[in-house]
């Protein structure tokens, strides 16, 4: 019972009531209950019947899962049972086949030798024999009745037993290979290699023959001439070499039976004295035989007859050119000489034999130090010791010739180094350099002077080149601060236009809505509001514009278009303007396509126009184009004063504006400034030409776009000024309350149904984002809490069905931003906003 | 062809009777089973019956509604007959309920399985089912099914208690050419097809408990619940006066009783004004615990079983049903009837509404408790 029952009862009495009551009923409950545990179990009353039937169904159904849990699993191991017999039976299969598919024979056995298995290959072995094995047959027995009956003709075993050769009756060799099973039977495979054994025998007797055919081939082949003569002195054995030499024919030399009688049909003496071996005879062609006999154990004994007439020839040549080298080596203005490991001279020429008094061949064979020929032996030797480890030696020295007068000497020794790479001795080339030395001595001196004068006057250039460097390390510093002021200059003028724009943007969307709210006595005093406002925000983003573009913000975005249809635009604002100053404008078409930035150029043009309309003073202003090999030159011909030859390279400078130019309150010269760097940007030329009185033509060049018509896309084409925005609903979301203000009085007025929102919470309390409908989102990019238009706009789109077409609007200019709008379809208005620009995108939208 | 239902919403009996004709093959069918409207005066009907299908086995119920695989009907005939090709029916009547004996349920199913032997299309065991139908109102299900039970044999068994329309107060079994009263008819189903026995409720969960402390077992009488007349103590509970219980209430707000982890919804038949008392629809206590228990929305857990079992049986033939009347209503009353004739078009649910269910020995009440027959036969 709790507090609220209790606090029922006016009087105890009352309470006491309540309670008995309670306890009366508890009392019957727990009689019941006490019922239903003692008597509730009865057999036949109904209800204990449906309880009993429950919980037989619970074990039931329990008992019934258990069953199928086991019957599954039953059935699993079933299943698993049949697949293993199917791949033993597979396996068997395949055994089986494998087995037949061989074509060796295949038996086989187990322990007590009964053939458990054959293929049909063992059986075909035997076919012809009176033994027919068949499975269960003792294969011991068989081989046993085999032997007895002639079938098994031999069994030749190997030493290991593993393999034997059998050969039967029928001609046929078998090759056994066995191996013992796992439970102790044997495996044996018949491999019929019959044919390998015949093919062997073949092989052997065509070998033999083929040796010696090759013997004689190669005897024939000798270059030396052979004879074998036998113990008998008679020619046994002989090659066509020979036959050659002798120029005998095979049958002649066959008919001679003894080596003597040779020397009757052939020049060639053939050693018959049998005391000489060797013997070299020039025959009357020419031919230089070298005839040699080597005697044989055996009595035998072989002559040989070799062509050398070469080697002959070569010794001759030999001789003589040992005789040239001497009178070449005696005829040079130069010491030669030739010493030995053992320092015993070889070779001198007679410059040498002059310079030591000596004559001919009395110095070669003698010892270095024998000879006393030089003054200071202990001081050479150290040269020699080093040419004769290898090394070449140059030096030079003073000595006096026999005659005593001093000489300087320079003396190389070279090493000879053999084959085996041991220095057998060294060349000896001495020149006498006296001369040389001495004028040596006389440049030194002069040389000594010039080194002092030239030390002088690298001091002087030093302390020159010093002080320079101290002036260009003050001149870089001097540039860099110029650069830093510079940059900042940059920065600041972007960060001070930005934060200018945002307040400006509010008050010209204030001015446009006052419009509506004064009569027309104010309209002069509005318009002139307005005008300044217009007039200072053209100011500020011309500021913008050249700080950007100073600062390398400004990214042409370059794309191919008609460039007709940018000039069809712009003349179609120029036309409206030039009639407000009573100037005669006209433009002449044209139908190429250019790759720029239609955007950057727009401006350059319209700056040009604003120019030549504004400040030209002429009567007339003619935009056209002039093509130019690959480029298209724009023009802008005005016919004004005209500027002063002198002026002209002056105009593209910022502030630069020419002295009477009228409308001068309205110009701070920046607009000539910034085209000149829009143009950089842009990469494309512009000029400027002018005649005083007649006036000026300023032109930019640009490239011409050869372009497949059908890719250009139809965005460029105009915007139809239509009533669609009249009842659009329209959500805005923008953290300046002000500007939410101004837009939304603006919107209202053109027949919108405006929401708006500081953000994106805001707005999803005002209106049902996943399903009002909703024609046209408007966010600014930077939102509080570091959210963003672009996060808003996807977050809404996100959960609708159809995504509402998006502005944005942003004072923020950079490409990323243009980017990432592009990316959501988003369409980038930048700040600040003009309202018949946003009437047309808002239709564009829309429509869209 | 498997099997074919037919229905007619002729008044007349014998008009009902042909057109139900026209639309069974005969010559197929050996076995019939009626659901009828208990507006028809059953003694003509029965004539009608005989005198159609003279060569038939002809057996049914009445009933407190029917379906025919479009929608719940009142007031017609809805037949459903069985292809001699794939199934094997033997049926039998049990006359007097109150005298049926654990003996006599286990002579029953005997000769039941030994005559369906004779002529059985698929395993006995594994491709046989029961199906009952008991006189709804004759107090007695509890005991006749629980004894039947004993010896089904693990035979998966289902049914229904046979039902009456606004008019009467009377339930009948239909058996050898007559309506019959304190009845039952026990049939034994062979065949080839795929079939499944389910019962599906929707109960969600407990919200209060009650214990019965006064009752009559053998009327299904409830006099206390709490130790207070138990038809205010439930006014109370559902915040209405004793006046303004009727069955759409009771179909809303059942009361169960809990065995095991399940509840089994003890249905309220009426109040007796003269005790305050509650009469209900099968069997209860005294000391027994009802609980008043919440509902889900009643399509959602059939349909959510005939669609498990048709992943595992293949595509339904038919779903021959016991669905309790009190479904019925409450179906209605919530609105959702649409969804629940869209289930029965879809699975092509063919019974009648029932006073109670029968599955597997137990009395149920408002659960829908049917066989689905897969248009698959086992191999």
């Amino acid at each position: 019972m709790n507090n609220d029952t209790l606090n029922r009862f006016s009087s105890k009495d009352e309470e006491i009531d309540y309670l008995k009551n309670e306890n009366n009923k508890l009392k019957k409950i727990n009689d019941a209950l006490i019922f239903r545990v003692e008597e509730g179990a009865t057999n036949d009353v109904p209800y204990s019947s449906f309880e009993r039937s429950v919980n037989l169904t619970i074990q039931v159904n329990q008992k019934t899962q258990e069953l199928n849990d086991a019957l599954s699993k039953l059935q699993r191991l079933n299943k698993s049972l049949s697949q293993a017999n199917k791949a033993a039976n597979i396996f068997k299969q395949r055994f089986v086949e494998a087995i037949e598919s061989i074509t060796d024979g295949f038996v086989l056995l187990d322990q007590n030798g009964n053939i458990i298995f054959q293929n049909s290959n063992f059986e075909r072995f035997w076919k012809n024999s009176e033994l027919s094995p068949i499975e269960g047959s003792n294969y011991n027995r068989l081989k046993s009745l085999g032997k007895l009956k002639g079938t098994i003709l031999s069994i030749t075993s190997d030493e290991d037993q593993q393999s034997s050769v059998y050969h039967l009756n029928n001609g046929r060799w078998y090759q056994l290979k066995e191996r013992k099973t796992q439970e102790g039977g044997v495996v044996i495979l018949f491999t019929d290699i019959t044919h390998i054994k015949e093919a062997e025998s073949q092989r052997f007797e065509i070998a033999i023959a083929e040796k010696n055919a090759l013997l004689q081939s190669l005897i024939d082949n000798l270059s030396q001439g052979v004879l074998l003569i036998n113990e008998d002195d008679s020619p046994e054995v002989w090659n066509l070499q020979f036959e050659r030499f002798c120029e005998l024919s095979t049958k002649t030399i066959q008919e001679v039976s003894q080596l003597q009688d040779f020397t009757a049909i052939t020049e060639l003496s053939l050693l018959t004295n049998s005391n000489k071996c060797v013997h070299i005879q020039e025959l009357p062609n020419g031919t230089v035989i070298d005839v040699r006999r080597h005697f044989l154990a055996d009595g035998k004994s072989i002559i040989t007859l070799a062509d050398i007439t070469e080697q002959h020839q070569y010794e001759l040549s030999l001789k003589e050119s040992e005789i040239w080298l001497r009178t070449i080596t005696d005829n040079v203005p130069a010491m030669i000489a030739y010493v030995n490991n053992k320092k015993r001279f070889m070779f001198t020429n007679k410059v040498y034999n002059k310079w030591y008094g000596q004559n001919g061949s009395e110095l070669i064979g003698k010892a270095l130090e024998e000879t006393h020929l030089f003054d200071d032996y202990k001081q050479l030797d150290v040269f020699i010791s080093r040419v004769l480890s290898g090394e070449t030696v140059t030096f030079e020295s003073r000595e006096f010739n026999h005659d005593g007068i001093e000489s300087y000497l320079l003396k190389s020794y070279v090493p000879n180094i053999s084959e085996q790479g041991e220095v057998v001795g060294f060349f000896v080339l001495i020149n006498n350099i006296t001369e040389r030395i001495l004028a040596a001595h006389a440049l030194q001196g002069a040389n000594l002077e010039l080194e002092e004068r030239v030390l002088l006057r690298t001091l002087d250039l030093k302390q020159e080149v010093e002080s320079r460097k101290t002036a260009q390390l003050r001149l870089s510093d001097a540039i860099r601060s110029a650069e830093l002021a510079n940059e900042s200059k940059s920065k600041f003028l972007a960060a001070v236009s930005h934060d200018l724009l945002q307040p400006l943007n509010a008050a010209k969307l204030f001015a446009e809505s006052l419009f509506h709210d004064f009569g027309l006595t104010e309209r002069p005093i509005l318009n002139s509001i307005k005008n300044s406002l217009n007039d200072l925000e053209n100011l500020i983003v011309t500021l913008v514009d050249i700080s950007k573009l100073d600062a390398g913000l400004v990214n042409p975005d370059k794309q191919t278009f008609s460039l007709n249809s940018l000039l069809e635009n712009i003349s179609g604002d120029y036309q409206k303007i030039s009639m407000l100053h009573l100037i005669d404008f006209s433009f002449l078409p044209t139908s190429v396509y250019v790759e720029s930035d239609s955007l950057l150029l727009a401006r350059i043009l319209r700056n040009y126009l604003s120019n030549a309309i504004r400040y030209a003073k002429g009567k007339k202003v003619t935009l056209g184009c002039r093509r130019r090999g690959d480029n298209i030159e724009i023009q802008v011909w005005d016919t004004g004063d005209g500027i002063a030859q002198e002026n002209l390279h002056e105009i593209f400078k910022e502030f630069k504006r020419l002295k009477g130019a009228v409308h001068a309150q309205h110009s701070l010269g920046l607009g000539l400034a910034i085209v000149e760097k829009m143009a950089k940007v842009l990469d494309h030329d512009i000029s400027v030409k002018s005649e005083l009185g007649k006036g000026s033509c300023f032109s930019i060049s640009l490239p011409i776009k050869k372009v497949d018509l059908s890719m250009v896309s139809n965005r460029d084409q105009s915007v139809m000024l239509s009533s669609q925005i009249l009842g659009a609903r329209v959500w805005m979301v923008d953290n300046d309350l002000a500007i939410c203000d101004a837009m939304r009085l603006l919107m209202t007025r053109w027949g919108c149904e405006v929401v708006t929102a500081a953000s994106f919470g805001e707005l999803s309390e005002l209106a049902d984002l996943q399903h009002d409908e909703c024609d046209l989102l408007m966010v600014d990019y930077h939102l509080d809490n570091d959210q963003t238009g672009i996060m808003v706009a996807q977050t809404i789109n996100k959960d609708r069905l159809v995504a509402i077409p998006t502005i944005m609007i942003s004072a923020n200019y950079k490409q990323e931003l243009r980017e990432q709008c592009k990316e959501n379809n988003i369409f980038l208005l930048n700040k600040p906003v003009k309202p018949l620009k946003l009437r047309m995108i808002m239709q564009q939208c829309i429509r869209d | 062809m498997i099997s074919t239902s037919a229905i007619s919403y002729a008044s007349d009996p014998q008009i009902a009777c042909s057109e139900l004709k026209a639309q069974l093959d005969l010559s197929m069918m050996t076995t019939i089973i009626f659901y009828c409207a208990s507006s028809f005066d059953l003694s003509f009907l029965a004539d009608a019956i005989n005198s159609h299908f003279p060569d038939n086995e002809c057996v049914g119920c009445t009933t407190a509604g029917e379906f025919n695989g479009s929608g719940y009907e009142t007031d017609t005939i809805v037949a459903v007959g069985f292809h001699d090709s794939n199934f094997a029916i033997q049926s039998t009547l049990i006359e007097n309920l109150t005298e049926f004996s654990t003996f006599d349920a286990q002579k029953t199913i005997n000769s039941l399985r030994e005559s369906i032997a004779e002529k059985a299309l698929a395993c006995i065991d594994s491709n046989s089912f029961i199906f009952s139908l008991v006189d709804g109102l004759s107090a007695r299900e509890e005991m006749f099914l629980t004894n039947l039970d004993t010896f089904t044999n693990g035979i998966p068994h289902f049914g229904g208690s046979a039902g009456v329309g606004l008019n009467g107060d009377k339930t009948h079994v239909f058996y050898d050419g007559k309506f019959r009263t304190s009845a039952a008819i026990v049939m034994f189903i062979n065949t080839k097809q795929k079939f499944s026995i389910f019962s599906v409720n929707h109960v969600n969960e407990c919200r209060s408990k009650l214990v019965v402390t006064d009752a009559d077992a053998r009327t299904r009488q409830v006099f206390e619940i709490n130790g207070e007349p138990a038809a205010s103590v439930y006014a109370e509970l559902m915040g209405l006066s004793v006046d303004e219980l009727d069955s759409e209430v009771f179909s809303l707000h059942p009361l169960a009783v809990k065995i095991g982890n399940d509840y089994y919804i003890r249905s309220i038949q009426r109040v007796n004004k003269a005790f305050y008392s509650l009469s209900f629809y099968c069997a209860v206590d005294k000391g027994i615990v009802l609980n008043e228990v919440s509902l889900v929305d009643i399509n959602t857990p059939l349909l959510k079983r005939l669609q498990s079992i048709r992943n595992s049986l293949g595509a339904p033939h038919m779903v021959m049903g016991c669905d309790c009347f009190l479904r019925r209503i409450a179906s209605l009353s919530k609105g959702v009837v649409d969804k629940t004739h869209a289930i029965q078009s879809e699975f092509n649910l063919v019974g009648f509404n029932a006073y109670g269910e029968h599955i597997n020995g137990l009395h149920l009440n408002q659960t829908f408790t049917g066989v689905y027959i897969s248009e698959e036969a086992y191999e």
